[in-house]
Protein backbone atom coordinates (compact mmCIF):
# COMPACT_ATOMS: atom_id res chain seq x y z
CA UNK A 1 0.00 0.00 0.00
CA UNK A 2 3.00 2.25 -0.08
CA UNK A 3 2.86 4.35 -3.18
CA UNK A 4 3.47 7.82 -4.47
CA UNK A 5 0.83 10.26 -5.55
CA UNK A 6 0.47 9.57 -9.27
CA UNK A 7 -1.99 10.36 -12.04
CA UNK A 8 -3.80 7.20 -11.09
CA UNK A 9 -4.17 8.36 -7.51
CA UNK A 10 -5.53 11.66 -8.79
CA UNK A 11 -8.17 9.81 -10.80
CA UNK A 12 -9.02 7.68 -7.78
CA UNK A 13 -9.32 10.79 -5.69
CA UNK A 14 -11.77 12.38 -8.12
CA UNK A 15 -13.95 9.26 -8.12
CA UNK A 16 -14.05 8.95 -4.34
CA UNK A 17 -14.82 12.65 -3.99
CA UNK A 18 -17.79 12.23 -6.35
CA UNK A 19 -19.05 9.28 -4.30
CA UNK A 20 -18.63 11.30 -1.12
CA UNK A 21 -20.66 14.15 -2.57
CA UNK A 22 -23.54 11.75 -3.22
CA UNK A 23 -23.13 10.33 0.29
CA UNK A 24 -23.29 13.80 1.82
CA UNK A 25 -26.05 15.18 -0.43
CA UNK A 26 -28.76 14.73 2.26
CA UNK A 27 -26.93 17.34 4.32
CA UNK A 28 -27.05 19.76 1.40
CA UNK A 29 -30.82 19.25 1.09
CA UNK A 30 -31.21 19.63 4.85
CA UNK A 31 -29.40 22.96 4.96
CA UNK A 32 -30.73 24.65 1.82
CA UNK A 33 -34.35 23.71 2.47
CA UNK A 34 -34.30 24.90 6.06
CA UNK A 35 -33.74 28.43 4.70
CA UNK A 36 -36.70 28.34 2.28
CA UNK A 37 -40.38 28.93 2.79
CA UNK A 38 -42.58 25.82 2.78
CA UNK A 39 -43.78 26.69 -0.72
CA UNK A 40 -40.30 27.24 -2.11
CA UNK A 41 -39.03 24.00 -0.54
CA UNK A 42 -41.64 22.15 -2.59
CA UNK A 43 -41.27 24.13 -5.79
CA UNK A 44 -37.49 24.07 -5.84
CA UNK A 45 -35.98 21.42 -3.55
CA UNK A 46 -32.51 21.31 -5.12
CA UNK A 47 -31.56 24.95 -5.67
CA UNK A 48 -30.15 27.45 -3.24
CA UNK A 49 -32.78 29.56 -1.47
CA UNK A 50 -33.72 32.77 -3.36
CA UNK A 51 -33.14 34.66 -0.17
CA UNK A 52 -32.26 33.41 3.30
CA UNK A 53 -35.49 32.84 5.18
CA UNK A 54 -34.59 32.70 8.88
CA UNK A 55 -38.16 32.52 10.08
CA UNK A 56 -38.19 28.72 10.55
CA UNK A 57 -35.23 28.89 12.92
CA UNK A 58 -36.82 31.74 14.85
CA UNK A 59 -40.05 29.77 15.16
CA UNK A 60 -38.30 26.61 16.28
CA UNK A 61 -36.15 28.37 18.86
CA UNK A 62 -38.89 30.59 20.27
CA UNK A 63 -41.48 27.83 20.09
CA UNK A 64 -44.04 30.24 18.63
CA UNK A 65 -46.46 28.51 16.30
CA UNK A 66 -44.74 25.12 16.39
CA UNK A 67 -45.90 24.19 19.88
CA UNK A 68 -42.41 23.07 20.82
CA UNK A 69 -39.63 24.43 22.94
CA UNK A 70 -36.26 23.61 21.45
CA UNK A 71 -34.31 25.93 23.70
CA UNK A 72 -35.77 24.08 26.68
CA UNK A 73 -35.16 20.71 25.02
CA UNK A 74 -31.54 21.65 24.41
CA UNK A 75 -31.17 22.56 28.07
CA UNK A 76 -32.80 19.31 29.26
CA UNK A 77 -30.67 17.17 26.95
CA UNK A 78 -27.59 18.96 28.22
CA UNK A 79 -28.46 18.53 31.93
CA UNK A 80 -29.42 14.88 31.52
CA UNK A 81 -26.28 14.06 29.55
CA UNK A 82 -23.97 15.98 31.88
CA UNK A 83 -25.58 14.59 35.03
CA UNK A 84 -25.36 11.02 33.77
CA UNK A 85 -21.73 11.50 32.73
CA UNK A 86 -20.85 12.83 36.17
CA UNK A 87 -22.41 9.82 37.90
CA UNK A 88 -20.91 7.34 35.43
CA UNK A 89 -17.39 8.72 35.62
CA UNK A 90 -17.42 9.11 39.42
CA UNK A 91 -18.86 5.71 40.33
CA UNK A 92 -17.61 3.79 37.30
CA UNK A 93 -14.00 4.76 37.88
CA UNK A 94 -14.24 3.92 41.59
CA UNK A 95 -15.73 0.50 40.93
CA UNK A 96 -13.13 -0.25 38.28
CA UNK A 97 -10.32 0.95 40.56
CA UNK A 98 -11.55 -1.21 43.41
CA UNK A 99 -11.78 -4.27 41.15
CA UNK A 100 -8.34 -3.74 39.66
CA UNK A 101 -6.68 -3.31 43.05
CA UNK A 102 -8.23 -6.45 44.55
CA UNK A 103 -7.27 -9.14 42.06
CA UNK A 104 -8.98 -12.42 42.79
CA UNK A 105 -11.86 -14.66 41.88
CA UNK A 106 -14.57 -12.28 42.99
CA UNK A 107 -13.13 -9.43 40.94
CA UNK A 108 -12.79 -11.59 37.82
CA UNK A 109 -16.38 -12.74 38.23
CA UNK A 110 -17.65 -9.17 38.61
CA UNK A 111 -15.59 -8.10 35.61
CA UNK A 112 -17.22 -10.77 33.44
CA UNK A 113 -20.62 -9.59 34.69
CA UNK A 114 -19.85 -6.06 33.50
CA UNK A 115 -18.72 -7.30 30.08
CA UNK A 116 -21.93 -9.30 29.60
CA UNK A 117 -23.95 -6.29 30.74
CA UNK A 118 -22.63 -4.26 27.80
CA UNK A 119 -23.97 -6.59 25.14
CA UNK A 120 -27.36 -7.63 26.48
CA UNK A 121 -30.06 -5.19 25.34
CA UNK A 122 -31.73 -3.34 28.17
CA UNK A 123 -35.28 -3.07 26.78
CA UNK A 124 -36.25 -5.97 29.00
CA UNK A 125 -35.56 -3.92 32.14
CA UNK A 126 -37.28 -0.79 30.91
CA UNK A 127 -40.77 -1.51 32.26
CA UNK A 128 -39.58 -2.42 35.79
CA UNK A 129 -37.39 0.68 35.87
CA UNK A 130 -40.34 2.74 34.71
CA UNK A 131 -42.70 1.41 37.39
CA UNK A 132 -40.01 1.76 40.08
CA UNK A 133 -39.32 5.37 39.15
CA UNK A 134 -43.03 6.10 38.90
CA UNK A 135 -43.61 4.84 42.43
CA UNK A 136 -41.12 7.41 43.75
CA UNK A 137 -42.39 10.15 41.44
CA UNK A 138 -39.31 10.34 39.25
CA UNK A 139 -40.85 9.57 35.85
CA UNK A 140 -40.75 12.67 33.68
CA UNK A 141 -37.91 14.23 35.66
CA UNK A 142 -34.28 14.91 34.81
CA UNK A 143 -33.08 13.05 37.90
CA UNK A 144 -35.06 9.96 36.93
CA UNK A 145 -33.57 10.01 33.44
CA UNK A 146 -30.06 10.44 34.88
CA UNK A 147 -30.60 7.42 37.14
CA UNK A 148 -31.77 5.31 34.19
CA UNK A 149 -28.68 6.12 32.14
CA UNK A 150 -26.39 5.64 35.12
CA UNK A 151 -27.73 2.11 35.51
CA UNK A 152 -27.68 1.36 31.79
CA UNK A 153 -24.22 2.66 30.93
CA UNK A 154 -22.38 1.59 34.09
CA UNK A 155 -21.08 -1.72 32.68
CA UNK A 156 -19.44 -0.05 29.68
CA UNK A 157 -17.84 2.61 31.87
CA UNK A 158 -16.47 0.09 34.38
CA UNK A 159 -15.22 -2.07 31.51
CA UNK A 160 -13.34 0.81 29.90
CA UNK A 161 -11.68 1.90 33.15
CA UNK A 162 -10.78 -1.56 34.43
CA UNK A 163 -8.46 -2.29 31.52
CA UNK A 164 -6.59 0.94 32.08
CA UNK A 165 -6.32 0.62 35.85
CA UNK A 166 -4.94 -2.89 35.50
CA UNK A 167 -2.09 -1.68 33.33
CA UNK A 168 -1.37 1.40 35.46
CA UNK A 169 1.87 1.01 37.41
CA UNK A 170 1.34 1.41 41.13
CA UNK A 171 4.50 3.33 41.93
CA UNK A 172 2.82 6.72 42.18
CA UNK A 173 0.02 5.45 44.39
CA UNK A 174 2.54 3.83 46.71
CA UNK A 175 4.60 6.97 46.87
CA UNK A 176 1.50 8.97 47.73
CA UNK A 177 0.53 6.50 50.42
CA UNK A 178 4.02 6.58 51.88
CA UNK A 179 3.82 10.38 51.90
CA UNK A 180 0.77 9.98 54.10
CA UNK A 181 -1.96 10.75 51.58
CA UNK A 182 -5.30 9.12 52.35
CA UNK A 183 -7.29 7.07 49.87
CA UNK A 184 -9.44 9.93 48.57
CA UNK A 185 -6.47 12.20 48.01
CA UNK A 186 -4.49 9.44 46.33
CA UNK A 187 -7.37 8.58 44.03
CA UNK A 188 -8.35 12.10 42.99
CA UNK A 189 -4.89 13.70 42.86
CA UNK A 190 -2.64 10.85 41.78
CA UNK A 191 -4.63 8.11 40.07
CA UNK A 192 -7.34 9.92 38.09
CA UNK A 193 -5.03 12.50 36.49
CA UNK A 194 -3.25 9.57 34.81
CA UNK A 195 -6.55 8.39 33.34
CA UNK A 196 -7.21 11.31 31.02
CA UNK A 197 -7.24 9.28 27.82
CA UNK A 198 -9.73 6.68 28.96
CA UNK A 199 -11.85 9.30 30.74
CA UNK A 200 -12.09 11.06 27.37
CA UNK A 201 -13.20 7.85 25.68
CA UNK A 202 -15.74 7.09 28.41
CA UNK A 203 -17.13 10.62 28.22
CA UNK A 204 -17.43 10.37 24.46
CA UNK A 205 -19.01 6.96 24.14
CA UNK A 206 -21.48 7.66 26.92
CA UNK A 207 -22.43 11.13 25.74
CA UNK A 208 -23.00 9.91 22.19
CA UNK A 209 -25.24 7.16 23.51
CA UNK A 210 -27.23 9.32 25.93
CA UNK A 211 -27.53 12.41 23.73
CA UNK A 212 -28.71 10.39 20.73
CA UNK A 213 -30.88 7.82 22.50
CA UNK A 214 -34.53 7.98 21.56
CA UNK A 215 -36.39 5.06 23.06
CA UNK A 216 -35.76 5.66 26.75
CA UNK A 217 -36.37 9.38 26.52
CA UNK A 218 -39.60 8.81 24.62
CA UNK A 219 -40.71 6.23 27.17
CA UNK A 220 -39.85 8.22 30.28
CA UNK A 221 -40.35 11.81 29.18
CA UNK A 222 -42.97 12.09 26.45
CA UNK A 223 -46.09 13.74 27.78
CA UNK A 224 -44.14 15.31 30.61
CA UNK A 225 -42.86 18.87 30.91
CA UNK A 226 -39.27 17.77 30.73
CA UNK A 227 -38.64 17.08 27.07
CA UNK A 228 -35.34 16.42 25.36
CA UNK A 229 -34.21 16.91 21.77
CA UNK A 230 -35.26 13.47 20.43
CA UNK A 231 -38.66 13.77 22.16
CA UNK A 232 -39.19 17.27 20.81
CA UNK A 233 -38.11 16.30 17.30
CA UNK A 234 -40.57 13.45 17.30
CA UNK A 235 -43.52 15.50 18.43
CA UNK A 236 -42.65 18.30 16.01
CA UNK A 237 -42.36 15.97 13.03
CA UNK A 238 -45.67 14.32 13.77
CA UNK A 239 -47.39 17.68 14.17
CA UNK A 240 -45.72 19.52 11.27
CA UNK A 241 -45.88 16.86 8.58
CA UNK A 242 -44.70 18.10 5.21
CA UNK A 243 -43.62 21.52 6.50
CA UNK A 244 -40.08 20.52 5.72
CA UNK A 245 -38.52 23.92 6.26
CA UNK A 246 -39.68 23.87 9.89
CA UNK A 247 -38.79 20.22 10.41
CA UNK A 248 -35.33 20.80 8.96
CA UNK A 249 -34.70 23.88 11.08
CA UNK A 250 -35.56 21.79 14.14
CA UNK A 251 -33.32 18.96 12.91
CA UNK A 252 -30.42 21.37 12.42
CA UNK A 253 -30.91 22.92 15.87
CA UNK A 254 -30.87 19.50 17.50
CA UNK A 255 -27.88 18.21 15.54
CA UNK A 256 -25.74 21.31 15.88
CA UNK A 257 -24.32 20.85 19.42
CA UNK A 258 -22.85 17.42 18.61
CA UNK A 259 -21.64 18.56 15.19
CA UNK A 260 -19.85 21.55 16.71
CA UNK A 261 -18.21 19.29 19.28
CA UNK A 262 -17.24 16.96 16.43
CA UNK A 263 -15.70 19.73 14.33
CA UNK A 264 -13.36 20.67 17.16
CA UNK A 265 -12.50 17.17 18.35
CA UNK A 266 -12.96 15.04 15.24
CA UNK A 267 -9.59 13.35 15.19
CA UNK A 268 -9.71 12.67 18.90
CA UNK A 269 -13.29 11.49 18.64
CA UNK A 270 -12.56 9.02 15.86
CA UNK A 271 -9.38 7.76 17.51
CA UNK A 272 -10.94 7.22 20.89
CA UNK A 273 -14.04 5.55 19.46
CA UNK A 274 -11.93 3.12 17.47
CA UNK A 275 -9.33 2.69 20.23
CA UNK A 276 -11.70 2.49 23.18
CA UNK A 277 -13.72 -0.25 21.59
CA UNK A 278 -10.71 -2.40 20.98
CA UNK A 279 -10.42 -2.53 24.77
CA UNK B 1 11.73 -15.02 41.45
CA UNK B 2 12.62 -12.82 44.36
CA UNK B 3 11.33 -9.69 42.64
CA UNK B 4 8.13 -11.54 41.85
CA UNK B 5 7.45 -12.14 45.51
CA UNK B 6 8.39 -8.59 46.32
CA UNK B 7 5.92 -7.04 43.85
CA UNK B 8 3.24 -9.33 45.08
CA UNK B 9 3.54 -8.27 48.66
CA UNK B 10 3.72 -4.65 47.54
CA UNK B 11 0.56 -5.14 45.53
CA UNK B 12 -1.11 -6.49 48.57
CA UNK B 13 -0.08 -3.47 50.57
CA UNK B 14 -1.63 -1.02 48.13
CA UNK B 15 -4.62 -3.30 47.75
CA UNK B 16 -5.23 -3.11 51.46
CA UNK B 17 -5.32 0.67 51.28
CA UNK B 18 -8.03 0.62 48.61
CA UNK B 19 -11.26 -0.10 50.44
CA UNK B 20 -13.61 -2.65 48.90
CA UNK B 21 -16.55 -0.42 49.65
CA UNK B 22 -15.79 1.88 46.69
CA UNK B 23 -16.88 -0.92 44.36
CA UNK B 24 -20.42 -0.86 45.69
CA UNK B 25 -22.20 2.19 44.18
CA UNK B 26 -21.21 1.34 40.58
CA UNK B 27 -22.00 -2.28 41.17
CA UNK B 28 -25.44 -1.47 42.58
CA UNK B 29 -26.34 0.71 39.56
CA UNK B 30 -25.20 -2.01 37.17
CA UNK B 31 -27.08 -4.69 39.12
CA UNK B 32 -30.30 -2.69 39.04
CA UNK B 33 -30.04 -1.96 35.32
CA UNK B 34 -28.72 -5.28 34.10
CA UNK B 35 -29.89 -7.95 36.55
CA UNK B 36 -32.76 -6.92 38.80
CA UNK B 37 -34.80 -4.92 36.28
CA UNK B 38 -34.40 -7.41 33.40
CA UNK B 39 -35.30 -10.32 35.69
CA UNK B 40 -38.42 -8.53 36.82
CA UNK B 41 -39.12 -7.74 33.16
CA UNK B 42 -38.78 -11.42 32.28
CA UNK B 43 -41.32 -12.12 35.00
CA UNK B 44 -43.77 -9.53 33.61
CA UNK B 45 -43.53 -11.27 30.21
CA UNK B 46 -45.62 -14.08 31.69
CA UNK B 47 -48.31 -11.75 33.08
CA UNK B 48 -51.06 -9.52 31.75
CA UNK B 49 -49.56 -6.52 33.56
CA UNK B 50 -51.04 -3.23 32.28
CA UNK B 51 -48.78 -0.84 34.14
CA UNK B 52 -51.13 -0.26 37.04
CA UNK B 53 -53.26 -2.38 39.30
CA UNK B 54 -53.45 -6.10 39.75
CA UNK B 55 -52.10 -8.55 37.24
CA UNK B 56 -52.42 -12.28 36.66
CA UNK B 57 -49.91 -14.93 35.74
CA UNK B 58 -50.95 -16.13 32.30
CA UNK B 59 -48.18 -18.58 31.44
CA UNK B 60 -47.12 -18.53 27.80
CA UNK B 61 -50.25 -16.74 26.57
CA UNK B 62 -48.31 -13.61 25.52
CA UNK B 63 -45.90 -15.68 23.45
CA UNK B 64 -48.72 -17.69 21.90
CA UNK B 65 -50.41 -14.46 20.91
CA UNK B 66 -47.20 -13.02 19.49
CA UNK B 67 -46.71 -16.01 17.22
CA UNK B 68 -50.36 -15.95 16.19
CA UNK B 69 -50.50 -12.22 15.40
CA UNK B 70 -49.38 -11.19 11.93
CA UNK B 71 -47.84 -7.83 12.86
CA UNK B 72 -45.89 -9.25 15.81
CA UNK B 73 -44.64 -12.13 13.73
CA UNK B 74 -43.63 -9.62 11.07
CA UNK B 75 -41.77 -7.65 13.74
CA UNK B 76 -39.66 -10.70 14.49
CA UNK B 77 -39.09 -11.53 10.81
CA UNK B 78 -38.38 -7.90 9.90
CA UNK B 79 -35.78 -7.67 12.66
CA UNK B 80 -33.92 -10.60 11.11
CA UNK B 81 -34.49 -9.38 7.55
CA UNK B 82 -32.94 -6.05 8.48
CA UNK B 83 -30.20 -7.17 10.83
CA UNK B 84 -28.61 -9.95 8.76
CA UNK B 85 -28.01 -7.96 5.54
CA UNK B 86 -27.15 -4.93 7.64
CA UNK B 87 -24.35 -6.74 9.47
CA UNK B 88 -22.96 -8.05 6.18
CA UNK B 89 -23.16 -4.84 4.16
CA UNK B 90 -22.04 -2.47 6.90
CA UNK B 91 -18.89 -4.58 7.14
CA UNK B 92 -18.38 -4.66 3.38
CA UNK B 93 -18.88 -0.92 2.90
CA UNK B 94 -16.99 0.00 6.06
CA UNK B 95 -14.02 -2.09 4.96
CA UNK B 96 -14.16 -0.80 1.37
CA UNK B 97 -14.22 2.81 2.58
CA UNK B 98 -11.35 2.16 4.98
CA UNK B 99 -9.27 0.53 2.22
CA UNK B 100 -9.96 3.26 -0.33
CA UNK B 101 -9.22 6.03 2.16
CA UNK B 102 -6.05 4.29 3.26
CA UNK B 103 -4.56 5.19 -0.13
CA UNK B 104 -2.45 8.27 -0.41
CA UNK B 105 -5.15 10.82 -1.11
CA UNK B 106 -4.86 14.54 -0.53
CA UNK B 107 -8.38 14.91 0.84
CA UNK B 108 -8.38 11.72 2.86
CA UNK B 109 -8.84 13.30 6.29
CA UNK B 110 -11.76 15.46 5.29
CA UNK B 111 -13.38 12.53 3.46
CA UNK B 112 -13.05 10.36 6.55
CA UNK B 113 -14.66 13.08 8.64
CA UNK B 114 -17.60 13.33 6.25
CA UNK B 115 -18.28 9.59 6.28
CA UNK B 116 -18.22 9.56 10.05
CA UNK B 117 -20.55 12.53 10.60
CA UNK B 118 -23.86 10.59 10.36
CA UNK B 119 -22.70 8.24 13.12
CA UNK B 120 -22.63 11.01 15.73
CA UNK B 121 -26.06 12.39 14.90
CA UNK B 122 -29.38 11.82 16.68
CA UNK B 123 -30.75 9.04 14.43
CA UNK B 124 -34.35 10.15 14.75
CA UNK B 125 -33.43 13.68 13.65
CA UNK B 126 -31.20 12.86 10.71
CA UNK B 127 -33.71 10.28 9.50
CA UNK B 128 -36.11 13.16 8.76
CA UNK B 129 -33.97 14.15 5.79
CA UNK B 130 -34.42 10.68 4.32
CA UNK B 131 -38.11 10.80 5.01
CA UNK B 132 -38.18 13.94 2.89
CA UNK B 133 -36.03 12.47 0.11
CA UNK B 134 -38.21 9.35 -0.08
CA UNK B 135 -41.51 11.24 0.18
CA UNK B 136 -43.90 10.84 -2.76
CA UNK B 137 -43.37 14.50 -3.70
CA UNK B 138 -39.74 14.35 -2.60
CA UNK B 139 -36.41 14.66 -4.40
CA UNK B 140 -36.00 10.98 -5.35
CA UNK B 141 -39.25 10.87 -7.30
CA UNK B 142 -38.54 14.29 -8.80
CA UNK B 143 -35.21 13.00 -10.11
CA UNK B 144 -36.85 9.84 -11.47
CA UNK B 145 -39.47 11.89 -13.27
CA UNK B 146 -36.94 14.25 -14.74
CA UNK B 147 -34.94 11.40 -16.28
CA UNK B 148 -38.04 9.82 -17.75
CA UNK B 149 -38.47 7.01 -15.26
CA UNK B 150 -41.90 8.16 -14.18
CA UNK B 151 -43.11 4.57 -13.96
CA UNK B 152 -40.55 3.89 -11.21
CA UNK B 153 -41.99 6.59 -8.98
CA UNK B 154 -43.77 5.31 -5.96
CA UNK B 155 -44.57 5.97 -2.36
CA UNK B 156 -41.32 4.43 -1.13
CA UNK B 157 -42.16 4.50 2.57
CA UNK B 158 -45.82 3.58 2.11
CA UNK B 159 -45.17 0.13 0.67
CA UNK B 160 -43.98 -2.42 3.27
CA UNK B 161 -41.40 -3.97 0.92
CA UNK B 162 -39.70 -0.78 -0.18
CA UNK B 163 -40.28 0.73 3.27
CA UNK B 164 -38.24 -2.00 4.88
CA UNK B 165 -35.50 -1.59 2.29
CA UNK B 166 -35.42 2.15 2.96
CA UNK B 167 -34.97 1.49 6.69
CA UNK B 168 -32.11 -0.87 5.85
CA UNK B 169 -30.52 1.69 3.53
CA UNK B 170 -30.66 4.51 6.09
CA UNK B 171 -29.19 2.24 8.79
CA UNK B 172 -26.34 1.48 6.41
CA UNK B 173 -25.83 5.14 5.55
CA UNK B 174 -25.64 6.10 9.19
CA UNK B 175 -23.36 3.33 10.39
CA UNK B 176 -20.88 2.55 7.62
CA UNK B 177 -18.67 5.47 8.71
CA UNK B 178 -18.46 3.95 12.17
CA UNK B 179 -17.35 0.61 10.74
CA UNK B 180 -14.86 2.48 8.54
CA UNK B 181 -13.23 4.18 11.54
CA UNK B 182 -12.66 0.88 13.33
CA UNK B 183 -11.26 -0.78 10.20
CA UNK B 184 -9.15 2.27 9.61
CA UNK B 185 -7.54 1.90 13.04
CA UNK B 186 -6.99 -1.79 12.29
CA UNK B 187 -5.28 -0.98 8.98
CA UNK B 188 -3.06 1.60 10.63
CA UNK B 189 -1.75 -1.02 13.03
CA UNK B 190 -0.51 -3.28 10.20
CA UNK B 191 3.21 -2.88 9.69
CA UNK B 192 4.32 -1.38 6.35
CA UNK B 193 7.21 -3.87 6.30
CA UNK B 194 4.85 -6.69 5.46
CA UNK B 195 3.64 -4.88 2.35
CA UNK B 196 7.18 -3.96 1.38
CA UNK B 197 8.24 -7.57 1.65
CA UNK B 198 5.22 -8.57 -0.42
CA UNK B 199 6.06 -5.92 -3.01
CA UNK B 200 9.57 -7.36 -3.34
CA UNK B 201 8.07 -10.79 -3.88
CA UNK B 202 5.91 -9.21 -6.57
CA UNK B 203 2.54 -10.48 -5.37
CA UNK B 204 -0.77 -9.08 -6.64
CA UNK B 205 -2.97 -6.64 -4.81
CA UNK B 206 -5.54 -9.36 -4.19
CA UNK B 207 -2.95 -11.70 -2.67
CA UNK B 208 -1.72 -8.90 -0.44
CA UNK B 209 -5.27 -8.26 0.69
CA UNK B 210 -6.13 -11.91 1.18
CA UNK B 211 -2.98 -13.02 3.00
CA UNK B 212 -1.81 -9.89 4.84
CA UNK B 213 -4.59 -7.36 5.28
CA UNK B 214 -7.55 -9.60 5.96
CA UNK B 215 -5.97 -11.91 8.58
CA UNK B 216 -4.50 -8.96 10.47
CA UNK B 217 -7.85 -7.20 10.46
CA UNK B 218 -9.50 -10.09 12.34
CA UNK B 219 -9.70 -8.17 15.66
CA UNK B 220 -11.37 -5.19 13.96
CA UNK B 221 -13.77 -7.55 12.24
CA UNK B 222 -14.77 -8.96 15.62
CA UNK B 223 -15.40 -5.49 17.04
CA UNK B 224 -17.43 -4.30 14.05
CA UNK B 225 -19.53 -7.48 13.88
CA UNK B 226 -20.30 -7.44 17.60
CA UNK B 227 -21.16 -3.76 17.63
CA UNK B 228 -23.27 -3.86 14.48
CA UNK B 229 -25.14 -7.01 15.51
CA UNK B 230 -26.42 -5.21 18.58
CA UNK B 231 -27.20 -2.09 16.53
CA UNK B 232 -28.95 -4.11 13.84
CA UNK B 233 -31.10 -6.26 16.10
CA UNK B 234 -32.13 -3.30 18.25
CA UNK B 235 -33.16 -1.07 15.35
CA UNK B 236 -35.81 1.37 16.49
CA UNK B 237 -35.03 5.00 15.60
CA UNK B 238 -34.99 4.53 11.83
CA UNK B 239 -38.30 2.65 11.95
CA UNK B 240 -39.91 5.32 14.08
CA UNK B 241 -38.53 8.11 11.91
CA UNK B 242 -39.24 6.65 8.47
CA UNK B 243 -42.34 4.47 8.50
CA UNK B 244 -43.51 4.55 12.11
CA UNK B 245 -43.89 0.79 11.70
CA UNK B 246 -46.55 1.22 9.05
CA UNK B 247 -48.35 0.62 6.81
CA UNK B 248 -50.60 -1.44 9.09
CA UNK B 249 -47.67 -2.49 11.24
CA UNK B 250 -45.88 -4.36 8.46
CA UNK B 251 -42.52 -2.65 8.94
CA UNK B 252 -42.36 -3.02 12.72
CA UNK B 253 -39.27 -4.50 14.31
CA UNK B 254 -39.07 -6.18 17.70
CA UNK B 255 -37.84 -2.98 19.35
CA UNK B 256 -40.44 -0.72 17.72
CA UNK B 257 -43.21 -3.22 18.38
CA UNK B 258 -42.06 -3.42 22.01
CA UNK B 259 -42.28 0.35 22.22
CA UNK B 260 -45.72 0.50 20.66
CA UNK B 261 -47.24 -2.31 22.72
CA UNK B 262 -45.78 -1.03 25.97
CA UNK B 263 -46.00 2.73 25.79
CA UNK B 264 -48.70 3.37 23.23
CA UNK B 265 -51.08 0.54 24.05
CA UNK B 266 -50.12 0.11 27.74
CA UNK B 267 -49.73 -3.63 27.31
CA UNK B 268 -46.70 -3.85 29.59
CA UNK B 269 -46.76 -7.63 29.95
CA UNK B 270 -47.13 -8.21 26.24
CA UNK B 271 -44.47 -5.62 25.44
CA UNK B 272 -41.92 -7.19 27.78
CA UNK B 273 -42.64 -10.57 26.20
CA UNK B 274 -41.46 -9.02 22.91
CA UNK B 275 -38.45 -7.54 24.73
CA UNK B 276 -37.67 -10.98 26.13
CA UNK B 277 -37.65 -12.44 22.62
CA UNK B 278 -35.31 -9.65 21.52
CA UNK B 279 -33.01 -10.26 24.48
CA UNK B 280 -32.86 -13.98 23.81
CA UNK B 281 -32.15 -13.31 20.14
CA UNK B 282 -29.25 -10.95 20.92
CA UNK B 283 -27.86 -13.30 23.57
CA UNK B 284 -27.94 -16.35 21.30
CA UNK B 285 -26.41 -14.51 18.36
CA UNK B 286 -23.85 -12.92 20.67
CA UNK B 287 -22.72 -16.21 22.19
CA UNK B 288 -22.55 -17.92 18.77
CA UNK B 289 -20.61 -15.06 17.26
CA UNK B 290 -18.11 -14.71 20.03
CA UNK B 291 -17.32 -18.42 20.00
CA UNK B 292 -16.96 -18.51 16.21
CA UNK B 293 -15.04 -15.25 15.97
CA UNK B 294 -12.62 -15.98 18.79
CA UNK B 295 -11.80 -19.35 17.22
CA UNK B 296 -11.32 -17.75 13.83
CA UNK B 297 -9.27 -14.92 15.24
CA UNK B 298 -7.04 -17.41 16.99
CA UNK B 299 -6.54 -19.36 13.77
CA UNK B 300 -5.87 -16.36 11.58
CA UNK B 301 -3.32 -14.69 13.80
Amino acid sequence: MINKYTKKSFLKEIIIILITIIFASPFYLLIVNSFKTTKEAYANPFGLPKELYWQSFAEVLSGAGVNADFAGALFNSLIITAGSLLMLIAFGSLTAYGLSRHPGKLSSFLYIFFVIGIIIPSQLGLVPMYTALRSVGLVGTRIGMILVYTCKQMPLTVFLYTGFFKSLPRDYEEAAVIDGAGFIKTFTRVVMPQMKTITGTALLLNSLYIWNDTMDQMAFLSGSKIRTLPVEIYSLTTAMTAQWNLVFAAVIVSLLPMVILYIFTQKKMMDSLAGGLKG
Amino acid sequence: MKTGIKTRSRQKKVGARVPWIIVIPGLVFALIGHVIAPLQGAFYAFTDFKGIGEYNMIGFDNFKEIFATKTDLYALLNTLKLAIPFIIFVNVFGLLLALVLYNKLKTKNILKSIYFVPAIMIPLAVTQVWKYILDYDGPLNIILRSVGLESWCKNWLGDPKTGLFCIFFVMLWQNCGYAMIIYNAGLASISEDLYEAAAIDGVTTWTKFRYITLPLLAPSLTVVITLMTVTGLRVFDQVLGLTGGGPVGLTQTLASDFYKQTWTLNRYGYGTALALILTLLVSIVGVLQSSILSKREGKMS
